[in-house]
């Protein structure tokens, strides 16, 4: 027998290398290049606080983008269901040992590092539906039986972030999920009847009281910002302020005023698109929004382009996740969705998304470089047969 | 219903019998697909054909929603200024000439009117266009006579200038143009600039007074002057000492408070770093912001008087209950340590003068979370305050308000409030027990009985308070606090920032709050200083015992002499500070604690007894 068979072990580094998708790479780049930039902007032109240390997460994550891409994906499936009851451990444990800070209890503190289990369940919530699926017969997916386990996957991390209380997390955990289930082949008719239900629920939940006031006051300084310019609408009307008062090609780097002036509170974190939307303008906006959306079309074509089902949904679960941070984030700022609290991923400020992230776009890599295996589960016993 | 559900049950049936079988089919050389592409087969390819249809669907929806956020893109920077718009305030606003003076309580004026002289021209009484534009460009070399020129031919009313000084009114008077006008108009001026800034407000053309008193102005239009409560000399005082301390701690922003105890008029009020109300402009908006009324913080410490005075006002405790802080308290899955830990039982007076976060969660949790919560609603801190300035904040409470919320809000952590609400709330612990709403408008009555208020403490638990808040300066961890002669009572409280992900290790708010004269306060007064530094002379140390409460005590040390209240002597603060209590029997106890602690610190009770006892005699009777 010849080792030479082995197409997912064989290679090493160089081969690797090749093997990357480098269009990823370059536009992850250019994204956290976009936020070192408005970082040092928001900072008054000052490579501290938070400059300099995005460059640093931005390398780490790198580090685990690469090393994640050269695990075989075959590895990452049988890691999946582990990792998604690790990250549900994790998240159940949050109550009991977590870090309450201003009435929500989200962090959890592992050996001096801060982790929060939401963000990690967010890859892990894909993996684990992505691996359900990958192994369930396709003519099964649309049997409703075979729908429980899935939704209860969903549903138990989704309900324990919402009790952190984190809305804007179980709403971004929640959307992947369905979508991913989506993804998977589920009929359409199901879809209909589901979202009837789901709809039916929303109400009865509105009904119950089991929304917090502040949660509310969210939602309805959503609906109607300017009605309370000092309170709840402050952040949104502010936002809006700003970017609006960009104009078509912005005030020039490092000319933002509104945002310079302090006006927004958390401008380096979930703000940070004001930020750039004053000092770049509508073009540096959509722009902007351009590089999202190629990183989306890149995910998307590495999804298409795989053959193992696992890989697909892994990488288009993962897109989805990182194009809702986007559409979230930025429908925040400008007054389209709630202010609940969302980074715009790899220009915000902020450690876990970041490698939480990175990692993840790891996984799509590794889907990239083992796309042409299709049957990860099996792949065992396929070449020992042949053997 | 779940075949229609199903609906694809026949057809994946039939792929079932094609495929039939457990493996995938074979690719033609599975040993060699290296650099080729392997060809999808059998069960997967059905998959993998749907997948890539709904994979496609989601690529056009995704496109289709980011084509949306450009065209709001566009809509917000393109074509609407759509926040000036709703910003438009729907309130009555009073004319620019009808806008009350506004005043300090002693009529110092914070704000007044002024006419002033602009220049525009009206074109149409314009006879030569390029000889008005040189004539005004001779005078205003920055404007450029053909530009100018073609603006008056437009034929419109132009406002070039909205004020002129006499010298350049004078010479374009003497170039004699005609359509030159010089409308007159009225501007507001602040003659103390940046003092009181916040409380002062300022007005915006159009909307009148969008911030602090101006606001209120809007409602007095026509009245003449508007007696606010601010009094400058205090403000003086407060400003320059909170700058004194910022400079000294390389505090980026602090913030201060001075009320009336007795009547909740606000007489000082600042936020650091201020503005200049003639110039809004000029400063950023942050410094725009009222921090004391618009940022609300976890202000830590202060709150373990709050706790304290709700447990004897219960009767669930007196001053000289013993809890044990010996130990760190366990409350369900949280451990409460202590800043300082003293590691030893002491009484509830004890740990307030030393801060014991321990021994005030054991009182916390013996008060039990609903009467916890009812003592803080009375004191206003569950919801905004409601002053006549249009700057207030809601509090942020927590979410769940269990026995763990219980224990950390009873020493200030897990809520946030304003300082103002804060210092509203201290203030009706030691003022004899009654809250009442801060105001900024003058009261005359200064007992406070005009004003309307309520009775939350009685007046025992009060001046128990006023003893025991005495004792954090002359043996707690205030010493810095003192002013000679003028009794001050207070508390520190340094805490903890949030941060992201807990709590900062490095990053503290170092507040005090106290009252003058102590036995009896006339006073209350709060500062804070937002992330100070540690310096040499401090040993390092940024808590309040280091930065805040020297401020305090140099604030009532200057303030006492300017306000006409005098130092008193000794012995009569201290009958004063007994008469409060109810019983000749509390008394001793109190006076006991105070043998205690005089063991090892600095008032030396015992060697007064004698004189003290004289005077309680007389102030108590038979």
């Amino acid at each position: 027998m010849n080792t030479l068979v082995l197409p997912d072990r064989r290679g090493g580094l160089r081969k690797n290398l090749a093997a990357v998708n480098w269009w990823l790479v370059i536009f992850l780049s250019l994204l956290a290049a976009t936020g070192v930039a408005t970082l040092y902007s928001v900072a008054d032109g000052s490579w501290t606080p938070w400059a300099a240390n995005h460059i640093m997460r931005y390398a780490l994550g790198l580090v685990i983008l690469m090393i994640a891409a050269f695990i075989p994906l075959r590895f990452w499936l049988s890691l999946s269901y582990p990792a998604y009851f690790f990250s549900l451990g994790l998240l159940a444990l949050v109550p009991f040992i977590g870090e309450v800070n201003m009435g929500a209890q989200r962090w959890i503190v592992i050996g001096g590092f801060q982790l929060q289990p939401s963000e990690i369940m967010k890859i892990a919530l894909v993996m684990g539906l992505a691996r359900y699926y990958h192994g369930l017969d396709f003519k099964r997916v649309s049997n409703p039986f075979y729908l429980i386990i899935p939704l209860a996957m969903i549903g138990l991390p989704v309900g324990l972030v919402f009790l952190q209380p984190d809305l804007g997390t179980a709403i971004l955990l929640g959307l992947s999920g369905v979508v991913v289930i989506l993804l998977a082949g589920l009929s359409w008719r199901i879809v209909i009847v589901g979202a009837i239900l789901g709809l039916m629920g929303v109400v009865t939940v509105i009904q119950m009281d089991l929304i917090k006031p502040y949660q509310i006051e969210r939602i309805t300084s959503f609906t109607n910002p300017d009605a309370d310019p000092l309170g709840a609408g402050y952040h949104l009307a502010q936002s809006k302020i700003a970017i609006g008062s960009g104009g078509v090609t912005g005030k020039g780097y490092m000319n933002g005023t509104q945002s310079q002036l302090d006006f927004l509170p958390e401008m380096h974190t979930d703000f940070i698109f004001t930020i750039f939307g004053e000092e770049f303008g509508f073009f540096g906006t959509v722009a902007l929004l351009g590089l999202y959306l190629a990183v989306f079309l890149i995910g998307t074509n590495i999804a298409m382009k795989a053959k193992s089902h696992y890989g697909r949904l892994v990488t288009m679960g993962i897109c989805i996740t990182f194009i809702s941070y986007v559409l979230i984030n930025t429908g925040m700022v400008m007054g389209l969705a709630p202010v609940v609290g969302v980074p715009l991923p790899l220009v915000s400020y902020g450690g876990t998304v970041m490698l939480t992230m990175m990692a993840a776009f790891g996984l799509v890599m590794s889907t990239w470089i083992n796309r042409d295996q299709d049957t990860l589960r099996t792949s065992m016993s396929y070449y020992g047969r042949i053997n | 219903m779940l075949a229609w559900l199903t609906g694809r049950r026949s057809k994946s049936a039939k792929a079932e019998i094609i495929f039939d079988g457990s493996l995938p089919e074979m690719p033609a050389e599975p040993c060699l697909p290296i650099s080729g592409r392997t060809t999808l087969v059998g069960r997967e390819a059905g998959r993998a054909r749907q997948l890539q249809g709904r994979i496609w669907l989601c690529l056009s929806v995704f496109v289709l929603i980011f084509s949306g956020l450009a065209l709001r893109l566009a809509n917000i920077t393109l074509v609407s200024p759509e926040p000036e718009k709703v910003m438009v305030a729907s309130r009555a606003i009073a004319e620019p000439g009808e806008r009350p003076e506004i005043t300090d309580r002693n009529g110092v004026s914070l704000a007044l009117n002024r006419t002033v002289t602009g220049l525009a021209i009206d074109t149409k009484m314009v006879w030569d266009a390029m000889e008005t534009a040189q004539g005004i460009a001779s005078v205003f070399p920055q404007y450029d006579p053909s530009a100018l020129a073609r603006r008056i031919e437009d034929k419109k009313y132009i406002i070039l200038r909205n004020e002129l000084t006499a010298e350049e009114q004078r010479a374009l008077l003497t170039l004699g143009l005609p359509g030159v006008t010089f409308p007159e108009t009225t501007k507001r001026v602040y003659p103390q600039g940046a003092l009181a800034a916040h409380a002062a407000g300022y007005t915006i053309a159009g909307r009148g007074g969008v911030a602090g008193l101006e606001f209120v102005a809007d409602e007095h239009a026509g009245e003449g002057k508007l007696a606010s409560s601010i009094d400058v000399r205090a403000q003086q005082i407060l400003e320059e000492e909170i700058r004194a301390g910022m400079d000294r701690f390389k505090v980026d922003s602090a913030w201060g408070v001075i009320m009336k105890a007795k009547t909740g008029e606000v007489v000082a009020l600042a936020s650091m770093p201020s503005f200049n109300p003639n110039e809004v402009n000029d400063s950023p908006a942050d410094h725009w912001r009222n921090r004391a009324m618009q940022d609300r913080y976890e202000l830590g410490s202060a709150f373990k008087v709050i706790t304290a005075a709700s447990v004897i006002e219960e009767g669930i405790a007196s001053p000289e209950t013993l809890y044990d802080a010996r130990k760190p308290l366990k409350v369900y899955d949280r451990t409460i340590y202590d800043f300082h830990p003293r590691r030893e039982i002491m009484s509830l007076s004890k740990v307030v003068q030393h801060s014991s976060n321990i021994g005030i969660a054991r009182a916390a949790l013996d008060l039990g979370r609903e009467r916890q919560r009812e003592y803080f609603a009375q004191l206003g801190l569950t919801e905004a305050v409601k002053t006549e300035l249009p700057e207030s904040r809601d509090p942020d409470l927590p979410l769940r308000w269990g026995p763990v919320e219980t224990a950390t809000i009873s020493y200030g952590h897990g809520i946030a409030v304003t300082p103002l609400q804060l210092t509203a709330a201290i203030s009706a612990v030691i003022n004899g027990g009654i809250y009442r709403t801060p105001t900024f408008l003058k009261v005359e009555d200064q007992t406070g009985a005009s004003r309307e208020g309520r009775q939350v403490f009685s007046p025992e638990t009060s001046a128990k308070m006023r003893l025991i808040m005495r004792q954090v300066i002359t043996d707690g961890s205030a010493s810095r606090a003192e002013a000679p002669g003028y009794y001050p009572i207070g508390k520190t409280a340094t805490a903890d920032k949030p941060g992201i992900g807990g709590y900062r290790d490095n990053a503290r708010l170092s507040s005090f709050v106290g009252a003058f004269p102590g036995y009896d306060p006339e006073y209350v007064i709060l500062v804070s200083f937002d992330e100070p530094h540690g310096i040499e002379a401090t040993y390092g140390y940024a808590t309040a015992g280091w930065v805040a409460a020297p401020v305090f005590g140099n604030i009532v040390a200057r303030m006492g002499p300017v306000l006409g209240i005098a130092p008193a002597h000794d012995d009569l603060a201290f009958a004063q500070f007994m008469a409060g209590l109810r019983s000749s029997e509390e008394v001793t106890l109190a006076l006991n604690d105070q043998i205690d602690v005089s063991a090892t610190a600095s008032l030396e009770v015992g060697e007064e007894m004698d004189d003290v006892a004289r005077l309680l005699a007389k102030e108590l009777g038979p």
